[in-house]
């Protein structure tokens, strides 16, 4: 994911800044390029390890996944289309930064649901354990 | 417009998991092919604003299943070790391959019209069809829960290998027993072929909004949506700007925009296909095979 930031934040700022400054097209779209190299390496990271640790349930990760871009899709379109174009060259990546920030938050209250009503073993997925109970695991062991 | 086949993608997408996951994945398949050809079909009769929406709604519907349940199909025919070449290559045809396609539209669009859009789109289409029912059979199956060893915490290898042992202990000098016979290659062009969970098809509709209480699944779901939306945002709107003041450009000059997205695409498909899996072989090694 290190790679997919380093791209897609570097891609995404000066592409959003040639653009604005009305650069050479060709400029742009190499930059647009860089952009995707980020989003490639970022979604085959995230989609494999979808596939690999929940492949039964692989089907709806990856329905969501898309039910999830349709969504962001809009907004942004709505966004970057109303916005005077001299902007996105700043927001793009502070935006997606904050996007990706948020989801480093939940964890605890539902790694507790899932187990409580036993939804991973509803899937077959391997169970998931908050840190003190492995740490209680391995002193018992 | 976008957003009305975005909205269609979308409100298909819990039925074309739920349907999949009962009756497997070919049937959905074929199903969001025919959708995409009738679609198509409306698209290429009459150049008007309505018979245009109606067209990319109705293409609309047959979305989902090529997003998402083509990379699970990977899933059902590949070891861990052997997906990660296979996942990039379909990232790349799904994300950056799209790019090459405007830069062959434009063209098209510039040199032929609108309807002829259309009518290249369906001849692949129906094409895509054939192919599809005469070389694409059942991915979908019931797999012994002993043999999930990537999936199961206690995965009772002890016991699998004593089962294993007996059963080749059985099989000396005879004919293996309760291996399913491989099947024909008509057997293999059934659209139906029976049903793969008894859970009610509504209790998988509401699956893919239960990833989100995974912390896990609801982190792969964001990160490679969010990624994504912000491609295809920007995308979206390249054509809006780029003709435009300062460059003015046509369909044709904006197509070749594309080539940008298509070859950073194909560089980091390349990059993540090459890479993944001998690191993924070494992180297991190192893991103890794990």
């Amino acid at each position: 994911m290190s790679g997919a930031t380093v791209f897609m934040g570097l891609g995404m700022f000066f592409f959003g800044y040639t653009m604005a400054i009305g650069a050479s097209a060709i400029l742009c779209a190499f930059l647009q390029g860089v952009m995707m190299v980020g989003v490639l390496i970022g979604i085959f990271a995230t989609l494999a390890y979808g596939l690999d640790a929940f492949r039964n349930q692989s089907s709806e990760i990856f329905i969501m996944n898309m039910l999830f871009k349709v969504r962001p899709t809009l907004y942004l379109t709505l966004f970057l289309q109303t916005d005077s174009h001299t902007e996105p060259h700043v927001l793009w990546p502070l935006q997606l930064c904050k996007s990706l920030g948020r989801v480093q938050g939940p964890g605890t209250d539902n790694v507790r649901l899932w187990r409580d009503f036993d939804l991973h073993g509803a899937y077959g997925n391997p169970g998931v354990y908050l840190r003190e109970e492995i740490e209680e695991l391995v002193v018992k062991a | 417009m976008s957003g009305y086949n975005l909205l269609a993608a979308g409100c298909s997408g819990p039925i074309v998991c739920a349907l999949s996951r009962k009756y497997g994945k070919r049937p959905v398949f074929l199903v969001s092919t025919l959708f995409d050809i009738i679609g198509t079909a409306i698209g290429e009769a009459k150049i008007s604003y309505n018979y245009l929406l109606a067209a990319r709604i109705v293409q609309g519907f047959s979305t989902s299943a090529f997003e998402s349940l083509l990379i699970a199909s990977i899933g059902d025919m590949y070891y861990v070790h052997q997906r990660g070449a296979r996942v990039s290559f379909i990232n790349f045809i799904l994300n950056s391959a799209s790019s090459l396609a405007s830069i062959i539209c434009g063209q098209v669009f510039a040199s032929l019209g609108w309807l002829w859009l259309f009518h290249m789109f369906q001849i692949f289409l129906v094409l895509q069809f054939v192919l599809m029912f005469l070389f694409c059979p059942e991915t979908t199956y019931l797999r012994d829960t002993r043999y999930e060893t990537d999936t199961i915490v206690d995965e009772k290898l002890d016991e699998l290998a004593k089962i294993e042992e007996q059963h080749r202990e059985v099989e000396v000098g005879m004919e293996p027993v309760n291996v399913p016979a491989k099947k024909s290659f008509v057997q293999e062009l059934a659209v139906y072929t029976g049903v793969y969970s008894k859970d009610n098809v509504f209790k998988f509709m509401l699956g893919p909004f239960l990833t989100l209480l995974n912390p896990a699944g609801c982190y792969a779901v964001i990160t490679s949506g969010l990624l994504n939306a912000w491609y295809v945002g920007s995308a979206i709107i390249i054509a809006g700007i780029f003709s435009g003041p300062p460059w003015g450009f046509g369909a044709a000059q904006i197509g070749y925009i594309g080539a940008g997205p298509f070859i950073g695409g194909m560089i980091g498909s390349i990059f993540v296909g090459w890479f993944s899996d001998p690191i993924i072989k070494y992180m297991g090694k190192r893991n103890n095979g794990v």
